[in-house]
């Protein structure tokens, strides 16, 4: 039994491992706590910096949407003022295709008025000749001797 | 002298062309001579040229000038 449990051995162990815990304790301690210091200050920084990023990369999302809304904005003010623009030149287009249609009537009746006037001095005109011709061959029908001497005497005494 | 033409639709006899002489010999104070041209187309009456000038006693005529005054009313 003195094998198994020895108490100067335990001591002795117990000691060893008192100097080993010192020994890591003034070895490891510092540096390791240093270190993990040091990690959690870069994680810590590493946090702050993410969270900047974040902060930025939503500024630039809100730049963003709002340029792209007030692109939309813009494409849509185009589009109506394109409209109106369109239907202001469609309007004129039609004004000017009435104009063009009423001078075109006006012209045609004022061609036509002018047609029946012509026509209707054209037969008067014809309507007197016809007249004047129906006369000439009554008279080469019946004027006499007599009638010519008479013509002639007057004709002379008018001179 | 003078020439002239008178132009008649239907033949004139002795005296009636004397009296035509006489009157333009009058008008233009000289001696005249007329030939005659028988034109049916006149229908009555004479046409007489004479120095450059037209003197229209026939029908033709007048209905001409009928028919200028008619068509001028129109017009």
């Amino acid at each position: 039994m003195e094998g198994l449990f020895n108490p100067t051995t335990v001591l002795l162990h117990l000691f060893n491992a008192a100097i080993l815990f010192v020994a890591l304790f003034f070895l490891l301690y510092k540096p390791v706590r240093k270190f993990m210091q040091e990690r959690s200050a870069r994680i810590e920084n590493s946090l702050k910096e993410a969270e900047e990023a974040k902060k930025a990369a939503e500024e630039i999302a809100k730049k963003g949407e709002s340029v792209i809304e007030e692109a939309k904005l813009q494409a849509a003010k185009n589009i109506a003022e394109g409209a109106q623009s369109a239907n202001e030149r469609a309007q004129s287009i039609i004004d000017s295709a009435n104009r063009q249609a009423e001078e075109i009537i006006k012209k045609a009746r004022e061609e036509a008025n002018s047609i029946l006037n012509t026509t209707r001095a054209q037969m008067a005109d014809e309507a007197a000749e016809l007249a004047v011709e129906i006369a000439a061959a009554i008279l080469e029908r019946e004027v006499k001797a007599q009638d010519h001497k008479k013509l002639v005497d007057e004709f002379i005494e008018s001179l | 002298m003078i020439t002239g033409t008178i132009h008649t639709a239907k033949e004139l006899d002795e005296v009636t062309l004397e009296k035509i002489a006489g009157k333009f010999e009058r008008l233009l104070g000289e001696r005249v001579n007329f030939e005659i041209d028988i034109d049916p187309s006149l229908l009555g009456g004479v046409n007489i040229e004479i120095a450059g000038r037209m003197y229209d006693g026939s029908l033709k005529g007048q209905l001409v000038h009928v028919l200028k005054t008619l068509k001028d009313q129109e017009s």
